[in-house]
């Protein structure tokens, strides 16, 4: 068995500067994840992962918007495989979308749970089916483009390839991390991991929503 | 629900396929591993391909389980591939070869990248990534302006 990993004093303070400017920037601290990046990448390898994702972020967010960003972000690590980054990032684009438009998107944190059970092809067939609306259709040719990628069955190449990649490969590097967290993580346990997080009044709005929504149709 | 089934078998010279479907708990890698044990023998280094395409469900305690196998093929230091067609397969794997420490094994979705890992002795999981997004970004800042999108919620 692997020995308990001890973090020496800098890597402490290190930490504690993490868990306070996540707390700040989404409302929660990721605990588990930011100890596992220092562990795994040091201290250096920590702040250029840090940097680097949140450049890819930006980058997304300019060419995609805040919300389709969050959802594209969730999706790719959800076809990856991790629980902490679905649910947090699929979170944030679903109370995102509430936020600004008042109304559930038809993707959220439980969906993306039931997704997780799925074999590639019936997501795709769940996806069609949750996104078949003709506001959601920009989103879905994105996840279904970035799910091809993922496969590596895409033809032919479409301009936003270069975003979906980046996309995919950011969120592969954060999963080699996430994944200690994001294999036992659950929708109930899950917070957004975005600064909507902070917005807590939006967060119960969305939950009640989101309850009455679900209780008043089970399936 | 299908019940479990396995079978290893020598697929090429220095690459064994171990192939398991249906629903997998803890108790059933015991046998995978004493087969393919025996099937490496001697050889260090060869490609293990596990097609997990078939699997429907697996408990995530047999993570644990499945951990020791892979810290086991690490230490031979043998490259390998898991393929799988589900997520949540595919992240139960993903914590084992992270808590292997296995830099050598990879899970993907599809049949063929996968043999490709196999095949490029010499490539690391985490480095690959790394330099992987350090180029597309490099690609993506060169172009300057944002791309077609425009960066509107559409």
């Amino acid at each position: 068995m692997r020995a308990e990993w001890k973090p020496n004093l800098a890597e402490r303070v290190v930490l504690r500067g993490l868990f306070l400017l996540a707390r700040m920037a989404q409302g929660s601290e990721a605990r588990l994840v930011a100890t596992e990046c220092v562990r795994v990448m040091g201290i250096r390898g920590t702040l250029r992962y840090t940097a680097t994702a949140l450049k890819v972020t930006k980058l997304l967010e300019g060419e995609f918007g805040g919300i389709t960003a969050q959802f594209l972000i969730g999706l790719a690590s959800l076809f990856i495989g991790c629980g902490f980054c679905t649910y947090g990032h699929v979170m944030a684009g679903a109370v995102l979308w509430f936020r600004e438009r008042g109304e559930l998107h038809p993707l959220d944190h439980y969906v993306a749970r039931d997704l997780f059970e799925m074999t590639d092809a019936e997501i795709r067939e769940k996806l069609e089916r949750q996104l078949r609306q003709p506001e959601h259709q920009r989103l879905l040719l994105l996840v279904l483009r970035m799910h091809d990628l993922y496969l590596e069955c895409a033809e032919g190449t479409w301009p936003e390839d270069p975003y979906l990649e980046a996309c995919l490969w950011m969120w592969r590097w954060t999963t080699e991390c996430s994944i200690v967290d994001g294999i036992t993580r659950t929708p109930e346990t899950s917070t957004p991991n975005h600064p909507v997080g902070r917005d807590r009044a939006t967060l119960e709005r969305f939950e009640r929503a989101r309850r009455e929504a679900r209780s008043a149709s089970p399936a | 629900m299908t019940t479990f089934d396995y079978r290893c078998s020598r697929s090429l010279e220095r690459q064994i396929s171990v192939k398991l479907c249906g629903v997998v708990t803890a108790d059933d890698i015991s046998p995978v591993r004493g087969e393919l044990t025996s099937l490496m023998g001697d050889d260090r280094q060869c490609g293990v391909l596990f097609d997990l395409r078939g699997v429907e469900r697996c408990a995530v305690p047999t993570r644990h389980v499945l951990l020791e196998l892979q810290r086991q093929l690490a230490e031979r230091q043998c490259r390998t591939a898991y393929v799988s067609n589900r997520p949540r397969i595919r992240g139960i794997i993903l914590w084992v070869i992270h808590q292997a420490d296995d830099e050598c094994a990879k899970v993907l979705g599809t049949l063929e990248p996968a043999e490709r890992w196999i095949q490029n002795e010499g490539e690391e999981r985490t480095p690959q990534v790394a330099s992987t997004v350090t180029r597309l970004l490099d690609r993506l800042t060169g172009r300057g302006a944002t791309g077609q999108g425009g960066g509107q919620d559409r």
